[in-house]
């Protein structure tokens, strides 16, 4: 299991930054590599991602649960999923709040546990991979509520 | 010259052995490798054959629900699968060497029910190419139910640890105590006794260049199954293979031309071979299979993983040890592979190089959700003699006697050979207090020790290391009754044929499987001395092959012991031919016996040698002429002869565990000088040294290699290389991005030397060689330890981080349990 944490100041608002998050289409598009995201219900999603690795591209299904919302404040998802021969868990929540000199400030912390082949590839990486996941989002989420 | 002793039968030692053996002429087999033209097990193929993909499981525990190979099948170009379900039906449990309760493990070559680890198979695709192979293999849906996992090899024991095996009904495989001498009186009757809580041997493997391979085809029509493969033991594999799949080893076919490496983990890939073999069969084609790195290092097999505690030494004061008492917990992994004749095979070497006379061991051999262990260089015997210079280098520490001084005084002394130990092993030859010398010299001890005091106070912290190893060769398998009495298992043996070629060639075939160790070479220099004509007159017959009746039941390369039994075997079937040559030559010059000899491939008159008949002649006349010869001649000879050598062992005793568990003790003594950054912990060797002893040496420069490449592994695993599971059983390191390997950047220039001291228990004055990979784990764990400042914690593991290191070295500063009490009276 990796433990996995960031933040970042974005400059949107809150309340348009938690609309592309809270929007599993949005979110989807906002994902690199991934490219199909299906809405089953409020609280639950599952997306297809092909995030682009140092070893390839490596292909994901995983589902999402929301587990845990306040709007426009926090969330909190765990997710499963499949790579391959390989399995993927992982439990991540993100704080919202204003920031200081205006825009949003995001904290996200996570664990994400990697089992199989992937594993043993990724364990070290998989921190600044999910970060760069987390980062590109919020941009998207910048870029769309500006 | 006879050897005999009061301790085995009288060995004739083989008076012409001298002209080329003893010589360090180039290895015949390098020109085809250098070149490229050799021929390892990915460059073999067949017509049809298909590629294989294993799936494996990414828990480290868990129950299988379902698999389902519906996708998979139907990718077009996928020939076939197999499921663990079927193998469940397909084969039957292997054979455990074990008692129980280890002895009533089931174990497949797929998982079948449960997986025991990440990266046990689950299920197999055959495809026509490897990447199609591995794509459907993604596509294979495999349903879990995770379980509880346990992955500390003492804490497995614990009531609450998840039972890998309900059929064992715990994680204990195997258990017994060996006491040798009397260590309760010793306790009560020393001057001292040192306590030491815990030292931990880690995970480590090998890693050849070459990983596990196969191309099997069972053939539908003869029923024959040919195993094109590197295991490097094939005989035990076929035993294994056999019953499990129904088929005799009659219709076993291995072979092998070039492995390249084995260090003893492909001894155990027969369940790889049993899972093609029956992929094959279904299929009705060849298939083929060669390991991934990352498969290699996840689930391949792994060293053994042994755990040390409540150490306690009683130690006279003149420095007097006069043994030791410990708790073994040896970590096998999920299944016993090999297990557990590790449980006995450390006994070959129970006092170390010393004269420990009181020794109680008490062994448990326990499961884990961890890769299956196998013998890897050393096997099991390396975990045992680390320790033991362990407790002499904490000794020393703590009792403040001086390092070397103590190693003399306790050293067994080149006068005592052949030594009895504790448990009746009987030492050859050696010289210990010599090599310790030479080895010291070639470091410039005092000169080390001055630039150790020049440093103080720089941030540097210089530290001197010795490491004192033995390599027990030529194993008398009859020790496996020591584990279980009901074990058909006894001595050892090796084969081998000499023949005489119609247009007079010398042709030589063995039943060994080299991986890099020049055996093509040697045999050729003792057959070339015995048959009296050059070695490039000698052709030894690449690899190893089932078909040329070159085997016996423990043929194979491991276990240092070719230039003992393989070499036995060459020279027995050459001195046979040599005889045959005589009769014919003497026959046809109308000479006796005795006045005949050999020399440059001729048979002539030592009287008179213009009296000559060229090899040519003699196998001429055998083969095509023999109507020349008298019948009585003609009927004794072919030309063709086998040889097996057997080792004049006796089988051991079950009950006292005492007896002959191999022929051979060849050693090694190592020193090293480190330098350790006081900011990083970060080690630097500035100084390495090796002196060999493996007694006659066939080819000198062969020795040499094999003992430069032992100790780059050795200084690997002490400070790069280790298996880290965390503790939901995921191996965190099976790439070689983060499982260092030690490169030429890593391994310093070794300072070489040797001494010779021949074995009187062979023929050839020979010891087997080559594991002497314990040596570093030692000698750089010395060095650390000299280094540290007074009142760190002992060192107590083989692998040592620099983040080890840094702790340590701020062990001394806490003020904490230091892992080591000293009890005097």
């Amino acid at each position: 299991m990796s433990a996995v944490s960031g933040s970042s100041t974005v400059a949107a608002e809150r309340e348009r930054l938690w609309e592309v998050l809270s929007d599993p289409a949005r979110l989807g598009a906002a994902l690199p590599g991934v490219n199909d995201v299906s809405v089953d219900d409020s609280a639950h999603f599952s997306a297809v991602a092909c995030p682009a690795t140092a070893l390839g591209e490596t292909r994901l299904q995983m589902e999402f649960e929301i587990l845990e919302e306040r709007r426009g404040e926090y969330v909190r998802i765990a997710g499963s999923g499949l790579a391959g021969e390989n399995r993927i868990e992982l439990n991540v929540e993100l704080s919202l709040e204003d920031a200081a000199g205006g825009g949003t400030a995001a904290r996200w912390r996570g664990d994400v546990t990697l089992r199989g082949v992937l594993g043993s590839l990724l364990q070290r990486g998989i921190g600044s991979i999910f970060n760069e996941q987390v980062e590109a989002v919020l941009a998207a989420g910048a870029s769309d509520g500006s | 010259m006879s050897g005999e002793t009061t301790y085995y039968p009288a060995v004739e030692q083989n008076e012409r052995l001298g002209a080329y053996s003893g010589q360090s002429i180039p290895r015949v087999e390098d020109k085809r490798l250098l070149k490229g033209q050799g021929a390892f097990v990915d460059d073999l193929w067949m017509h049809r054959q298909g590629h294989v993909h294993f799936v494996r499981s990414p828990y480290a525990h868990a129950r299988i629900v379902s698999i389902d190979v519906a996708r998979a099948e139907a990718q077009p170009g996928v020939y076939a699968t197999l499921t663990g379900e079927e193998v469940g039906v397909l084969q039957q449990p292997y054979f455990q060497m074990g008692p129980e309760p280890g002895g009533l493990m089931k174990d497949y070559c797929m998982a079948v029910g449960k997986a025991r680890y990440m990266g046990e198979p689950v299920a197999a695709v055959l495809a026509e190419s490897a990447e199609l192979a591995r794509d459907a293999a993604a596509l294979v849906e495999v349903v879990y139910e995770p379980l509880g996992v346990t992955v500390d090899g003492v804490a497995t024991i614990e009531a609450d640890a998840p039972v890998l095996h309900e059929e064992i009904g715990s994680n204990v495989a195997w258990q017994g105590v060996y006491d040798y001498g009397d260590v309760d009186w010793a306790l009560e009757n020393a001057d001292h006794v040192v306590r030491i809580d815990r030292l931990h041997f880690h995970r480590f493997s090998s890693t050849p260049l070459e990983t596990t391979g196969a191309l099997v085809n069972w053939d539908p029509g003869t029923g024959v199954v040919e195993f094109r493969t590197n295991n490097q033991m094939p005989m035990f594999a076929a035993m294994f293979i056999g019953p499990a799949i129904g088929i005799g080893v009659d219709h076993m076919q291995f072979s092998s031309q070039d492995i390249g490496g084995g260090f003893g983990i492909k001894i155990t890939s027969y369940t790889y071979l049993t899972a093609l073999a029956l992929l094959s069969r279904k299929a009705g084609r060849p298939v083929k299979w060669s390991e991934s790195r990352w498969e290699h290092l996840a689930a391949s097999a792994h060293g053994n993983e042994r755990t040390f505690l409540d150490v306690e030494v009683p130690v006279m004061s003149d420095g007097t040890i006069l043994g030791f008492k410990v708790r073994a917990f040896d970590d096998a992994g999920a299944y016993l592979r090999y297990e557990p004749l590790g449980a006995v095979i450390w006994s070959q070497v129970v006092p170390g190089n010393y004269r420990f006379k009181h020794v109680r061991v008490d062994y448990t051999e326990t499961l884990t959700n961890k890769c299956p262990v196998g013998p890897n260089r050393g096997y099991s015997r390396l975990q045992h003699l680390w320790l033991i210079e362990r407790i002499v280098d904490i000794v020393a520490k703590e009792l403040g006697f001086d390092p070397v001084e103590l190693r003399k005084l306790n050293y067994i002394q080149p006068e005592e050979f052949p030594y009895e130990t504790p448990n009746g092993c009987i030492y050859d030859s050696g010289d210990y207090p010599a090599m310790l010398e030479r080895v010291l010299e070639l470091i410039d001890y005092r000169g080390a020790r001055e630039r150790q005091r020049a440093a103080a106070g720089t941030g540097r912290r210089i530290g001197i290391g010795i490491g004192s190893t033995l390599d027990s060769g030529t194993n008398n398998f009859g020790q496996s009754r020591i584990i279980n009495s009901a074990l058909p298992f006894s001595g050892n043996g090796e084969a081998a044929v000499v023949r005489l070629d119609l247009y007079g060639e010398v042709t030589v075939t063995i039943g060994t499987t080299p991986q890099g160790q020049g055996h093509e070479t040697t045999a050729a220099q003792v057959t070339a001395d015995i048959l009296g004509m050059s070695p490039d007159q000698v052709h030894v017959v690449a690899g190893y092959n089932k078909a040329a009746n070159t085997y016996v039941g423990f043929s194979g390369t491991y276990a240092s012991q070719f230039a003992v039994t393989g070499l036995g075997a060459v020279m027995g079937a050459a001195e046979k031919l040599r005889g045959e040559i005589v009769k014919v030559g003497a026959c046809m010059l109308g000479a006796e016996e005795s006045d005949i000899e050999l020399a440059g491939g001729f048979v002539r008159l030592a009287a008179n040698p213009e009296a000559a008949i060229p090899f040519i002649g003699i196998a001429a006349t055998v083969f095509a002429n023999v109507a020349e010869l008298p019948g009585e001649l003609a009927d004794s000879v072919t030309l063709n002869c086998r040889h097996v050598y057997r080792p004049p062992f006796t089988v051991p005793d079950h009950e006292t565990k005492r007896g002959k568990l191999t022929l051979t003790y060849a050693s090694q003594i190592h020193a090293a000088v480190i330098e350790i950054d006081e900011e990083t912990g970060q080690v630097k060797i500035l100084d390495y040294a090796a002196v060999d002893e493996c007694g006659r040496k066939i080819n000198p420069k062969i020795v040499e290699g094999q003992v430069h490449g032992a100790t780059g592994h050795g200084i690997g695993a002490a400070l790069y290389e280790t298996f880290e599971y965390d503790a939901d059983g995921q191996l965190r390191n099976a790439t070689f991005m983060d499982y260092h390997v030690a490169t030429a950047l890593d391994v310093p220039d070794i300072r070489y030397d040797d001494i010779e001291c021949p074995s009187p228990f062979t023929p050839n004055g020979a010891k087997g060689m080559g594991e002497g990979g314990g040596a570093p784990l030692s000698t750089i764990c010395s060095a650390i330890e000299d280094a540290l400042p007074d009142g760190a914690h002992v060192v107590f593991d083989t692998h040592n981080s620099s983040e080890r290191v840094y702790d340590l070295l701020r062990s001394a500063a806490a003020q904490g349990p230091r892992g080591v009490e000293v009890v005097s009276r």
